[in-house]
């Protein structure tokens, strides 16, 4: 399997003093789905913003992170439109005041040609079921079409490793199962950052478990999913599901 | 406190205007690339904070927080209030096209002035020392503005004296509510992030 | 509270909508100038006819621009009440003390007359067409990058603080607030609009990070869509013909 993401005894001190991250290596290979998990503050975000090279310049890092066979490194100007990353909040990755601009947003500071511009647009707007959807402005999407949007303006760049953060938070069951059926359809090597682990238990082929900045269980996710006593002793809970299982219901 | 079209004589709005340009050029010019997206998130959270009615005996008047953009935003606060200000032209018809020019002149250069007066607190080390001077910057604001207003109407006709003269007469009671309402923002913010006052 | 959505029918069909948004805005723009410095009652009459014929060629409802008539008319009344009062000049009419001039009326009428042409122009000018077609051509027009982004984001995010705003003064009313006049109130009220600046400070440098994420360098590139054809301007010229005329009319009528 060839190998997407490599992190190497990742370390990172925010400027207030924050030790978030305390020496983390992983590999990811290609096509893989994980989860990572983990209660707040376990470093998480801190992990993902890695892959994008934007934390603040004044924190304190030390490690190497190596995505599709280059390093990336902190405040790293360059476009990574190979990484696309999905922030939480759909209100702060849908900046302008319609959806067509927000998807093309990527591709047109790629320097793609206005035709190819648009044939993105369309097919990344498809690809999450809004087609159709360009001339609508964000106040107007509910909170699923919110995320759905989000998702397509990075999509439109066509990454090889999407990145995202909490993809399901305050969301409705309907909307929160189109997103889980949406991410399925993805081919690309996925890391999902959530607290919602049932979905991972969907979603996610492999599943990481951080707290206090390091990793704590990494494996296939079931199995990570189904140990209980890991789970609370980290401040998380098992997902309903395979706890009914595991009680015969 | 917004002119709308039609009032204004010719050399007072193109004057306006003039001035409007050349320092949106300046500022525009020392403006980083990261602060287009933080200057434009305040001038909205600004926008939404100016339509809330303080209920004022039987009626009420609406906010209109120059001083307060000045002293978040320094400077810059001059584009801003352009920005807010053709928006709010655009989006409520209030103000008008050919005076956008006046209206920033109006607001932006009080802006601009209750920076520096707000910036005096740091000489002083009691502890409500902000607030003051942010009640002082807060209505000393509305009242330049109030004054720049009724200077403009002066320069295009003396007919519109007396429309001057109440012009300043009713912002003062505007004045005293912008003043506190700064104090108690100021307060606020001093406490909850004081990085956003320049700390 | 309520937004207007100025580009709320943008989707209709009319001359004003197929324009090309760039000559639009130059056009009706001279327009509205030529409003502006109407310089009797006659022209400004005539002024402010043109303006209602051209917003009822846009097809926006006349109640919707109605409702966005309040601040003008606010506006030109405080005129109407105190010029008519105050200039001096011959008197048509004496109640006890108060005396009515001639010409204080007649230059608050020429004032309201212009207000509310140069207020009626707006929406066939701003009105027919997308918001993102207005900034679009804003850009084109050579409007600084960094003042049109201003525009576009500020625009963007006064729905998202309209709401935050809205979910404050909530949860401040299910906490027992009333607004009344007292320091109270101003209290409260300053305080939620610290917490709303607090929060709009705090998104800022999220937002940022997604901007960059995705190739921002601090210009922002828009899709060109715009092709001129003969017939834009061809309306052009019928328009700027229109506001040279009421301009020289003012001269010799």
């Amino acid at each position: 399997m060839k190998e997407a993401v490599r992190i190497e005894n990742l370390h990172y001190t925010y400027p207030e003093g924050t030790q978030a991250l305390k020496g983390i290596s992983l590999r990811i290979y290609e096509g893989e789905s994980v989860g990572i998990i983990g209660p707040n503050g376990a470093g998480k975000s801190t992990l993902l913003l890695h892959l994008n090279g934007i934390l603040p310049a004044a924190g304190q890092g030390e490690g190497r992170v190596v995505a599709l066979g280059e390093e990336i490194r902190r405040n790293d100007k360059r476009i990574r439109s190979d990484i696309g990353f999905v922030f939480e909040d759909p209100d702060e990755q849908l900046f302008m005041p319609r959806v067509f601009d927000d998807v093309a947003f990527g591709p047109l500071n790629m320097g793609l040609s206005g035709e190819e511009v648009k044939a993105r647009v369309k097919d990344a707007l498809r690809a999450v079921n809004l087609a159709g959807f360009e001339e609508r402005s964000p106040h107007h999407l509910s909170a699923g079409e919110k995320r759905a949007a989000a998702i397509a303006t990075v999509l439109s760049m066509r990454p090889q490793i999407l990145v995202i953060d909490e993809p399901a938070s305050d969301l409705d069951p309907r909307s929160r199962r189109n997103i889980i059926h949406l991410l399925n359809t993805f081919r690309m090597t996925k890391m999902i950052a959530t607290h919602d682990l049932d979905m991972v238990l969907e979603v996610a082929t492999r599943c990481i478990l951080l707290d206090e900045g390091k990793v704590i269980k990494d494996g296939p996710g079931e199995e990570v999913l189904k140990n209980r006593e890991l789970l609370e002793a980290h401040g998380l809970e098992m997902p309903l599901s395979l706890l009914l299982r595991s009680q015969n219901f | 406190m917004h002119i709308a079209d039609g009032v204004l004589s010719v050399p007072v709005w193109t004057g306006c205007l003039a001035v409007t340009a050349a320092i949106t050029g300046v500022s525009l010019r020392k403006m980083k690339a990261e602060d287009t997206p933080r200057i434009a998130l305040m001038t909205s959270a600004f926008f939404i904070a100016s339509l809330i009615h303080i209920p004022m005996g039987p009626t009420s008047v609406h906010l209109i927080l120059n001083g307060l953009v000045g002293i978040i935003l320094g400077p810059l606060a001059f584009v801003a209030i352009l920005v807010g200000l053709i928006l709010q032209a655009v989006l409520f018809k209030h103000g008008g096209i050919t005076t956008i020019g006046a209206n920033t002149v109006m607001m932006g250069l009080p802006a601009v002035g209750a920076y520096y007066l707000f910036r005096l607190h740091r000489l002083f080390k009691f502890r409500v020392s902000a607030g003051i001077f942010g009640a002082l910057a807060g209505g000393v604001a509305v009242f330049l503005g109030a004054v720049i207003l009724a200077l403009l109407l002066v320069t295009t006709g003396s007919e519109f004296i007396v429309v001057a003269k109440l012009a300043v007469w009713a912002h003062l009671p505007v004045m005293v509510i912008e003043g506190l309402i700064a104090a108690f923002v100021v307060t606020f913010l001093k406490q909850v992030k004081p990085e956003m006052l320049g700390a | 509270m309520h937004l207007p959505e100025i580009d709320k029918y943008a989707h209709l069909d009319s001359p004003l909508h197929s324009w090309d948004p760039r000559v639009k805005i130059v056009s009706l723009f001279c327009l509205i100038l030529s409003m502006v410095l109407a310089s009797n009652l006659l022209v400004a009459g005539l002024g402010l006819m043109l303006a209602v014929a051209l917003v009822f060629l846009s097809r926006i409802p006349f109640g919707f621009v109605f409702l966005h008539l309040r601040w003008v008319m606010l506006f030109v009344l405080l005129f109407f009440i105190i010029m008519p009062l105050t200039v001096s000049g011959e008197e048509i009419a004496r109640f006890h003390f108060l005396s009515i001039s001639r010409r204080g009326l007649e230059l608050a009428s020429l004032i309201g007359l212009r207000a509310f042409s140069a207020v009626l122009l707006v929406f066939p000018m701003i009105g027919t067409m997308k918001f993102s077609s207005t900034t679009a051509a804003l850009q084109r027009l050579k409007l600084p990058n960094k003042l049109v982004q201003m525009i576009i984001f500020t625009y963007r995010y006064i729905f998202v603080a309209l709401d935050e705003m809205g979910r404050m003064f909530m949860a401040a009313r299910a906490r027992g607030f009333r607004s009344g006049t007292n320091l109270h109130t101003l209290k409260t009220v300053g305080n939620l609009i610290g917490m709303l600046f607090v929060r709009s400070y705090e998104r800022t440098e999220h937002i940022h990070r997604a901007m960059v994420s995705r190739g921002y360098d601090g210009t922002l590139r828009v899709l060109d869509e715009f092709a001129l054809a003969k017939k834009d301007f061809l309306k052009a010229a019928l328009v700027v013909a229109l506001a040279l005329g009421l301009y020289f009319a003012g001269w010799t009528l």
